[in-house]
């Protein structure tokens, strides 16, 4: 074996324990992959998916195990099963954690999980039995409020995934649904709260008075990137007219400075 | 006197000559230089004197000769000349040195100093003459030893005067000394002068003169001249007591142009003074002075001065004035700053007042009546003329608003060349501030293109190539200034379409001119779609005179041919929201035509789609025009012919009536049942054949202005005109004139949407090249390239961006900052 640096040694140490697979074909993955681990598994899976390998085994067995309709849809776990399957894992369907989950296995949609992406989502994690399963679903629980990283990614792909079918964008209703769920404490989101502003509420506000308009992509992402900045400084030094924040922002921080503007006159008063 | 004598060689043998040949030959030399001293020296021998010294310093004992001449000079310069010197200096001299007020005992303080700079200008010049001989004499001497140790003998006599005469006390006890009251003699004359007396000034440029040509030093460096060291620190403080002084005292007077003209006399009064009185190396010095104590610091209030400042004077057309303040301004500001700021001001004010006018006017002629009575006589002939003409009220008002902006331009341009020394700088901010103004009229890319279009159909009648030429010149001027061009555009193609197809074009070189110098102002891609409007016209005439062949070959002998003169258009080149009905926004059936015209309608299509296939003719009823031979008889049962120039919907109209009964009626809404006019046309066109006093071919019942769905028409066989033919025009239809709050609303729209496009092009082609590119940097080069057609509105610009993200043209790749990438 060509000598590996210790970093190397790890990550084809990690690779086996993950795949159950040799030191060799770990490197061979390794290697394609230019050294990152995370690609070198989801490569790994790709390969191996299609072949009943025994090394996933386990998580195919899981898998079968929920899988509602074998005849017809033999790689795909319905909504029905998905409920079960995220209840024994325990995760709640009103969590950002559900949400997390499904990116995580990248749902096509809402409660459903597909074969490939089931095997190498829980692969990567190195999780093969339920209850390893809901270890790691506790610990993103954890990581959500704390990881800004993966609150964004998991956050951005809510939008794919609450979408309508055939629609470009997301229907009001569900954006302020969704937006109750990531930006308060209770079902482990991020309160969009500051001392003098109640943010989301003015923000759902706002946009009721526009005439709850579908929010397209590019502002319901925004909005949580929006919703950072407010929190570091909630004055929004940070913003100006200039900038490159979608009309709908711009207007909305001249509607929290108007609502400002009245409120402390009433303290006055 | 002074002249050189050829000097011969001496002889050798000399050089052995006794020492105390040398006290003996210096009683000699000092006789004689007394005698020089005291202006005898006609009476003694140069070449003796000058073989004594020279044998002097062939002795050897030419350091002795220095010395002792220096010596005899020192004592004869001290026991003489300074006495003569301060006896010339009256105890009121001495007085009134601290006296720095001019007025203040002036003709006799004049006096004694006039004296006393004689005085001393004399012992100068004597002083002068002296040395000069002396030195001549002595000239072996300075060559032999001197040279190199020692200053010449005529610089240390020179400096023997400065010392002994000029540095010595006025009087014994006094510290004053001679060149102190020489100073402030000099000044106070200068002082005298700036209140305008007259002065002695070759006096006082001798005694300068003097100044420069001694020094501190025995080496006689430029800047150690007494001219420099005693008297200019002096005369520059003097200077600029004066001036600040001066300032006031004009800005009291609060007179801008006084004071312009006075500042402008000072600078060349200082400007003389210094050459012919005083040194011109002073020159740049005291003008610097003037200008920061007199000018700069006193522009600013004069030019806004109340009443008389550069307002007054460009209000005035004070030409002088303005060109002083521009000469002074000039002086102390590259920039003219204080002037260019108040000219623009008073521009943008004027300005301000002509697109006042221009909104007031309609409702000060509706008023007419109550505020006629301030009017003068013009005001009034033009008001009785709207009073005639109340639908072009309006579009009078639009003209005159160019005229007057262009006569305003016009005026200052004037201003420009004749005061302001076509000065780059002040041009440019002219031009800057008619653009401000004038863009702050919302209306005036639509008012301009009226202009062109009254112009373009009648102003320029009867006026030569060259009139023509300047008046769509200064046209294209105002072009320039309007940020929207865009706008402009819009309205010209369709003031311009209805002179193409109504053929009120007055002179077509007239129009392709004014295309050609539009394209030079704004550019290809301006004119681009005009041009082909033009295309078109040219096309329908070949394709007219083609079919009209076509006919006469083919055709029906039988049938008589109706003449079809064409125009066919391109449908996006030209402003369709013109022909089709604006208002309207239900499928409007097409018009139901007389069954020869739709015969001829077919005709034609066939004839054309055979040359031309796959393309798609409509017909536009509403702009076209129909000759029509009528006959009515008259109760007498004669018959009286006209004929008819109507539009293309009257006709139809009016061949309705060839259907019916002689004698019988159609209702409004018969006519539009059988027509299929859209409402809006037909009730034009039935006013302008059944209302209007001069052409009523119909007769209506009941007779009212308006027009009724029950109400009845009838062909108006007593229908009487002094003219055969007569022309029949539809009731505010046809002529180009200002837009009603519901058209504009509407042009705003499609202006826009248009917009809109013309941004997103924009975005697509900066970000195709450029891949990616941050927020701010976006919009500058949006911002840029779209300057030339119009100004976008910031917002809208971001509103495209978000639509673009959207429909995944771009995407966002940073945060900070904002960035965008191209997605291909």
């Amino acid at each position: 074996m060509p000598p590996y640096s210790s970093i190397q040694k790890q990550q084809i140490a990690e690779f086996g324990v993950l795949t159950k697979s040799r030191d060799s074909v770990a490197t061979k993955f390794l290697k394609a992959s230019g050294w990152n681990l995370p690609q070198a598994i989801d490569a790994y899976f790709t390969v191996e998916a299609g072949s009943n390998s025994h090394h996933v085994s386990d998580l195919t067995k899981i898998f079968d195990s929920y899988q509602d309709d074998s005849a017809e849809n033999p790689d795909t776990i319905g909504i029905q099963r998905a409920m079960d399957f995220l209840g024994d894992i325990g995760v709640q369907l009103d969590e950002v954690t559900c949400l997390a989950i499904a990116e995580l296995l990248k749902s096509p949609s809402m409660g459903e999980f597909t074969r490939n992406e089931f095997k190498r989502g829980w692969a990567i994690l190195g999780c093969d039995t339920i209850g390893r399963m809901t270890e790691e679903a506790n610990k993103i629980r954890e990581r959500i409020p704390n990881d800004p990283e993966l609150f964004r990614r998991v956050y951005r792909y809510t939008f794919l995934l609450s979408r309508m079918q055939g629609q470009r964008n997301l229907q009001f209703e569900i954006a302020a649904d969704q937006w109750n769920l990531f930006f308060t404490t209770d079902h482990g989101g991020v309160a969009w709260n500051t001392a003098t502003t109640p943010w989301l509420d003015w923000w759902i506000e706002f946009l009721e008075g526009r005439g709850k308009k579908p929010v397209n992509k590019d502002l319901w992402e925004q909005v949580e990137v929006f919703m950072r900045k407010s929190l570091e400084d909630e004055e929004m030094g940070w913003w100006s007219a200039d900038g490159a924040w979608p009309g709908a922002l711009d207007d909305f921080v001249a509607f929290v400075q108007a609502k400002r503007g009245k409120d402390s006159e009433m303290d006055v008063e | 006197m002074r002249a050189r004598h050829k000097i011969r060689a001496p002889r050798r043998g000399l050089s052995h000559a006794k020492t105390d040949d040398f006290d003996s030959i210096w009683d000699v030399l000092s006789v004689s230089l007394n005698e020089i001293n005291t202006k005898n020296a006609s009476t003694i021998s140069f070449e003796e004197l000058y073989r004594h010294a020279y044998k002097i310093v062939l002795m050897m004992r030419g350091d002795d000769l220095y010395e002792k001449v220096k010596q005899l000079e020192q004592n004869w310069l001290k026991s003489n000349v300074q006495k003569l010197v301060t006896e010339s200096i009256s105890g009121s001299l001495v007085r009134a040195q601290n006296s720095t007020d001019a007025q203040d005992q002036s003709s006799e303080r004049r006096e004694a100093g006039e004296k006393f700079l004689a005085a001393l200008k004399d012992a100068w010049e004597d002083h002068q003459l002296s040395m000069g001989m002396v030195t001549d004499v002595m000239m072996y001497m300075d060559r032999m030893i001197v040279a190199g140790q020692k200053p010449s003998i005529y610089a240390t006599c020179m400096a023997l005067f400065r010392d002994h005469v000029l540095n010595s006390s006025v009087r014994p006890e006094s510290s004053l000394s001679v060149t102190d009251v020489l100073k402030s003699t000099i000044l106070f004359m200068i002082s005298l002068e700036r209140s305008g007396h007259i002065i002695e000034r070759p006096l006082i440029r001798h005694c300068i003169q003097m100044l420069e040509g001694l020094y501190e030093t025995p080496t006689e460096e430029e800047s150690s001249k007494l001219y420099l060291t005693v008297f200019e620190p002096a005369l520059l403080e003097a200077s600029k007591e004066f001036y600040q002084a001066e300032g006031q005292r004009l800005l009291q007077i609060g007179d801008a142009t006084t004071f312009c003209r006075i500042a402008t006399q000072r600078v060349a009064e200082e400007q003389e003074r210094c050459r012919y009185t005083l040194a011109v190396t002073s020159e740049p010095k005291v003008l610097e002075l003037l200008d920061e104590h007199l000018i700069r610091s006193n522009i600013e209030e004069v030019v806004n001065l109340e009443g008389t400042g550069v307002r007054h004077m460009l209000d005035h057309d004070q030409l002088d004035g303005l060109q002083n303040v521009y000469m002074l301004n000039a002086r102390v500001d590259k920039k003219k700053q204080a002037l260019t700021n108040v000219v623009n001001k008073r521009i943008v004010e004027m300005g301000k007042e002509i697109n006042n006018s221009s909104i007031l006017l309609p409702q000060a002629a509706a008023a007419a009546p109550s505020s006629g009575k301030d009017g003068d006589g013009e005001k009034k002939t033009e008001k009785g003329k709207d009073k005639e003409r109340p639908q072009n009220q309006q579009t009078v008002s639009a003209i005159r608003w160019v005229d007057d902006i262009l006569a305003l331009k016009t005026k200052f341009d004037g201003v420009w060349e004749k005061a302001f020394g076509n000065d780059q700088g002040i041009q440019s901010s002219i031009g800057a501030s008619f653009s401000n103004f004038i863009n702050m009229n919302s209306r005036s890319s639509e008012f301009l293109s009226l202009f062109f279009d009254e112009n373009l159909k009648k102003g320029i009648k009867g006026k030569t190539e060259n009139e023509v030429d300047i008046l769509l010149d200064n046209g294209i001027m105002m072009l320039r200034y309007i940020k929207d061009k865009d706008l402009f555009e819009t309205y010209y193609k369709k003031h311009l379409s209805r002179r193409l197809l109504m053929k009120r074009s007055a002179s077509m070189d007239a129009e392709r001119q004014m295309i050609s110098k539009m394209k030079m102002e704004v550019g290809n891609q301006f004119t681009q779609r005009i041009e082909s409007m033009f295309k078109d016209m040219t096309v329908s005439e070949d394709l007219t005179a083609n079919y009209k062949e076509h006919i006469a070959r083919n055709g029906d002998p039988d049938q008589k041919p109706v003449d079809l003169e064409i125009n066919v258009l391109t449908s996006t080149m030209w402003p369709m929201e013109l022909m089709a009905n604006p208002k309207d926004g239900a499928v409007q059936l097409p018009c139901i035509f007389p069954k020869e015209i739709d015969t001829l309608k077919s005709s034609f299509e066939r004839f054309y789609l055979d040359k031309h296939s796959g393309r798609k003719l409509s017909w536009q009823a509403s702009m076209g025009t129909a000759d029509l031979r009528a006959t009515f008889v008259r109760s007498t049962g004669k018959t009286q012919r006209y004929e008819l120039n109507v539009s293309t919907y009257a006709m139809v109209i009016l061949l309705l009536f060839n259907e019916i009964p002689e004698g019988e009626s159609l209702t409004f809404d018969a006519i539009k049942e059988r027509s299929r006019i859209p409402d809006h046309d037909l009730i034009r066109n039935l006013q302008s054949l059944a209302v209007a006093p001069k052409t009523r071919v119909l007769k209506k019942d009941p007779m009212s202005k308006d027009v009724k769905p029950t109400d009845k028409f009838l062909f108006n066989n007593d229908f009487h005109s002094p003219f055969v033919k007569v022309r029949i025009g539809v009731v505010s239809g046809g002529a180009n004139k200002v837009e009603n709050q519901d058209q504009r609303k509407d042009t705003e729209k499609k202006m826009n949407d248009e917009r809109g496009g013309s941004i997103e092009a924009a975005i697509v082609r900066i970000m195709k090249q450029r891949k990616t590119l941050t927020h701010s940097q976006l919009m500058t080069e949006t911002l840029s390239q779209l300057s030339v057609r119009f100004v976008p509105d910031v917002n809208m610009i971001k509103r495209r961006i978000e639509s673009l993200i959207d429909r995944e043209y771009l995407e966002r790749v940073g945060e900070e900052p904002p960035t965008y990438g191209y997605v291909a």
